[in-house]
């Protein structure tokens, strides 16, 4: 049932975001060297990529599934 | 990259973002990773500076300040966090990783200082260098060896003690060798 939701080019889509949220995640910590701004650590890290991830495939999935119910 | 891919990767940024301002708030606002007396900025600034306690290494990274061009210098030692923060007024200019086994006091600094010491206690023989005196019969002092095995790179886990010493990096321990006579060392 899910999978006219996750479909291939979701998924593709997600990829390419998680990648750009990679690149944040090393992009905001190598600043945080330079700047007064709070340092992620590699747990926090993880956490706000699993946190984004969710609500990504929640806003693609879970939303049109609850909507049809 | 068509529309939808750009719109997913500003959707990721903007949900980062959120993130990432909550979670600053958090940290800045939670009491217990800062120590009162000194300006949040100035710790936040070093502690993101902190690399791996390392015995052979400074503590941050970046290069020593002249510790006799700083006014109104004092330390603060806070034994829960396992670091050491060199104040200017109310502002940190430096963080150190260290360990210590002496108990809640003031202690003040007393301008002399070594290259090498050795204690001997029943089990063991420990030698540490860069050692600076401090009152109470206290001292600052890089651990070196012990029973002699060099020590362990990350020294806070290890399981030897000098008795009485605030036990600092080896070029942490050399640095505050030049702390001027009569500097304040809290020790909370």
């Amino acid at each position: 049932m899910l999978r006219q939701y996750l479909t291939p080019a979701f998924l593709r889509h997600l990829v390419i975001s998680d990648g750009a949220l990679v690149v944040l995640i090393i992009i905001y910590n190598l600043l945080a060297m330079l700047i007064p701004i709070v340092k992620l650590t590699w747990l926090t890290g993880l956490c706000i990529f699993i946190l984004i991830n969710v609500i990504l495939i929640g806003l693609k999935v879970v939303i049109p599934l609850l909507n049809q119910r | 990259m068509n529309n939808k891919q750009k719109q997913f990767i500003l959707l990721t940024t903007a949900m980062f973002a959120v993130i990432v301002l909550i979670f600053n708030i958090h940290a800045y606002v939670d009491s217990s990773r800062f120590i009162s007396g000194a300006s949040r900025p100035s710790q936040v600034l070093n502690v993101n500076r902190l690399r791996h306690p390392n015995i052979n290494k400074p503590s941050e990274h970046r290069h020593y300040l002249d510790l006799s061009k700083q006014g109104q210098l004092r330390l603060i030692m806070v034994p829960g966090l396992n670091r050491l923060y060199v104040l200017s007024g109310q502002r940190v200019v430096y963080i150190m990783h260290t360990r210590t086994n002496i108990q809640r006091r003031a202690l003040t600094s007393q301008g002399h200082h070594g290259q090498q010491v050795a204690h001997v206690n029943s089990d063991h023989t420990l030698a540490g260098r860069n050692w600076s005196a401090l009152s109470h019969q206290c001292y600052i002092i890089a651990p070196a060896t012990v029973d002699q095995d060099h020590v362990a790179k990350d020294w806070l886990k290890t399981a030897f003690a000098f008795p009485n010493s605030i036990q600092l990096s080896q070029p942490d321990a050399q640095w505050l060798q030049s702390l001027p006579k009569n500097t304040k060392i809290i020790i909370r």
